[in-house]
This record gives structure tokens, sequence and C-alpha cells, in this order.
């Protein structure tokens, strides 16, 4: 299958887009309760629950991903400057990125997918703000950290430098937290099972092979 | 084949409504936005992505190519595994330089004004060519075709006594093939770009 994705240009042809982003800053609210670094579900829980951003626009909007990277790079302790949720409206097929970063939770990026129906969402927003029962990334990176992560810092230099909790349509969640030291050929992908933190695959052919 | 789009720009609190997000964004702030929008087109079960970037959605696009080589950011797999774009194209792009690229950015990288403050796309630096770099790299990996419209004064090489002075990628035995030509109006050039969007379709590959 073959997907061609078009990115925002700055040129007056693209004059839809222009007025889909102009409307993309305008839904923020802020909170000055929030703190400045948090977990991934802590953030989750802020936008979802005290926050009305994201229910005012997508009361129906399926919560298919959180993640941080650059150059909002989540700490050692699970904490991230900034958490992107990606929220799905299941009518129009547009993916929204909703930051959620020193108590305010606004759009920055929107996106069209063909939106599978078996995807394994972090939350469904028509039932509830309930989050799936599903590990936070402060416990996440201590299993990647156990699994070859920490003998893969120590080995390479590496650190962390995103992390991502989504899942494949008709599969689980997963976490994927990538390590690298950039300008080297030390990058390594640690996938776990969001729920158990079972191993699913390590991508990286440096990676400690006791886990590989 | 399937299309789809992404729109970005935003910063949860800074964008001005009234102006294109984009345009106040660097690049560099958006590659992140880009991976997650990938991951998403995977999630669904998509699989050999072709990007298209047109202007500073080019340099986007060359942004994230350049932060996935230099490790920066992960390759995005697909569900079986494999890398999902197998291939990059931008479009009228100031990747290379424009009109306002007063300084030659191989002797000081890092300094044109254009690109660091209104694009963001530091091709250049610590000394080096990133874009060059990341072609290298991924060469086999990732094809890469870059369209310069000769009309268009901020992505075209201009005279090299009015603008900048380094040749544009493929000018200098880069393995990036450029084709002269607008993608928006011109059927030839168009043509051209949908045949390299085809020739990466799996049954092609």
């Amino acid at each position: 299958m073959l997907r061609v994705v078009t990115f925002a240009a700055l040129g007056a042809v693209l004059l839809v887009v222009l007025v889909v982003l102009g409307a993309c800053s305008l839904g923020q609210s802020s909170s000055p309760a929030a703190s400045a670094r948090m977990t991934a579900l802590a953030a989750a829980r802020f936008a979802l629950e005290r926050d009305s951003t994201i229910r005012a626009k997508l009361p129906n909007g399926r919560v298919g991903s959180i993640s941080a990277n650059n150059p909002s790079v989540p700490a050692m302790d699970g904490t991230a400057p900034e958490w992107v949720l990606g929220v799905a409206d299941p009518v129009s097929f547009v993916v929204y990125q909703y930051a959620v970063k020193d108590g305010r939770v606004g759009v920055v990026a929107s996106g069209t997918v063909p939106l599978k129906d078996n995807l394994p969402l972090v939350a469904d927003l028509v039932n509830g703000n309930n989050l799936a029962d599903v590990m936070d990334s402060d416990r996440a990176i201590q299993v990647t950290e156990a699994l070859g992560g920490a003998e893969y810092r120590k080995q390479t230099g590496a650190e962390i430098l995103s992390m991502f909790l989504g899942g494949f349509a008709g599969q689980q969640l997963e976490w994927n937290v990538f390590y690298s030291k950039p300008l080297t050929d030390h990058q390594a992908t640690l996938r776990i099972d969001a729920r158990t933190g079972d191993r699913i695959k390590v991508d990286g052919d440096d990676f400690p092979k006791k886990t590989n | 084949m399937g299309m789809a789009t992404f729109n970005w720009g935003g910063t949860g609190g800074v964008t001005i409504p009234s102006l294109y997000p984009s345009t106040s964004v660097p690049v560099a702030n958006a590659a992140g936005r880009m991976e997650d929008q990938l991951r998403w087109l995977a999630l669904q079960g998509a699989s050999n992505i072709v990007l298209a970037g047109h202007s500073k959605g080019g340099a986007l696009v060359m942004e994230y190519l350049c932060e996935v080589a230099e490790g920066s950011q992960p390759m995005v797999n697909d569900v079986n595994g494999r890398p999902l774009v197998v291939a990059v194209s931008a479009m009228d792009s100031p990747i290379g330089g424009g009109p306002s690229a007063l300084v030659d950015p191989a002797v000081v990288p890092g300094t044109d004004p254009f690109l660091s403050e209104f694009v963001g796309f530091e091709r250049y630096r610590d000394g080096r060519d990133r874009l060059r770099d990341a072609a290298e790299k991924l060469k086999g990996k990732v094809d890469i075709r870059i369209y310069d419209n000769p009309d268009d004064i901020v992505s075209s090489p201009g005279p090299q006594d009015m603008t900048r002075t380094q040749p544009y990628p493929g000018d200098n035995g880069l393995d990036v093939q450029v084709t002269h030509g607008e993608v928006l109006r011109d059927a030839a050039t168009r043509n051209d770009f949908w045949q390299f969007v085809h020739q990466h379709e799996p049954a092609a590959r």
C-alpha cells in the first residue's frame, strides 16, 4: 500500500490548509495548577479530566497515542516537559495532536488517517475519561532499562530521546522507547507490551544480544 | 495507493491565529509532530510512504529526514517491521538557500538568517551539509527527489552574486535528483512527480 503525505506550504496555493491551521491555534486553555513536568498518563488525565479543550471539540474522540519526542525529551524518571495526545475524530478521520505543556492544552498539528475500528485506544471519550490499563511512562522506562536499555546506554552513551504509547490495529497498546546517541550508528527502539511489560521487539543492531 | 495530509505549525499558545502558523514555527520544532503523524499511519497498516512537501513543507520533510539520519528521531517502521518512509520529495522549498541567504553558510555554518529564523531548516551545521550526509546514510533506503522551480524567488537558486554560493543538491555529485520545473503548474514536471511516487509502490519495488 502506498501513501502520499503532503505537508503545509507557505504559498497561497494551499489556502484551505491555511484556514485549518488558523483554526488549530484557537482551542487552548491553561491551568496554573498543572506542573511543568509530568508523566504520560498524568498529562493525559489533566487533558481529559481537568481541561475541557479536547472534550469540547471532540466529544467522541479516540485517544490513540501519547508521545514525547525531540525537543521535549523524556527524562529517566518518565517525565517530560510536553506530552502530545493523538486524538482521532471518527467522523472526519482526522487525527489532532494536542500538546499538554505548562498547564496548557492546544492543537499543534493535525492530519488525515484511514482510521481503523480495531485500533487499540488509550481512551475512548464517548465512553468517558477512563484510561486504558497500561503502565505509565515512568514504569515503562524502568522496564526497558531492565530489558537492556541501561546496559545499552552504558555501552554506547545513548540516551532516551522519545517515547510513544500506541498500538497497531488489532493488536495491543505498546510503549516504544527510543534510545539513541545522535551522529552515531547507536540507535535502538524497545517495544514492550504497555500492560504487561513483556518485550515485543527490539529494533537496533547493536542492542545487547541477551534481549535482542 | 492512498493519500493523507498533514497540517502543522501550532505551538500551543504562541501562534498568532491570523497568520499562517507554520510561518512562525521552525521546522525543527515540527519534526516530532510529523513523526507522530507517521506513526498513526503505520498503526493503521500503511506502508511504503512517500513524503511530499511544498515550500516550507519541503523544508520540514528534509528536516525530518536529516533528524532520522542523525539519530535524533527514530525510523518509524510499518506493522511488518519495514521502514515506513521509502521516499521523500521537496517542491519549491528553501532548502539550499534563497534571496535572503546573504551569508555563505559554507563559510559561516548556520548563519543564514532566512533559513534559521523563517524556515528553521539548518542545512549546514558544524561544518556539515546535513542533507548530503542524510542522503549518503539513507542511500538505498530512502529515495530523494527535489523539484526546483526556477521562477520561485524564494526557493530557487539565483545568480551567485545575488544569492548563495553553494551548489544545489545534485549539482555537486550528490546522489539526489533535482528536477527543474514547477510541479503545481507544469504538466511535465507534475507527471515526473507522479512517476516518482508510483515507482515506490510495492509492486514496482
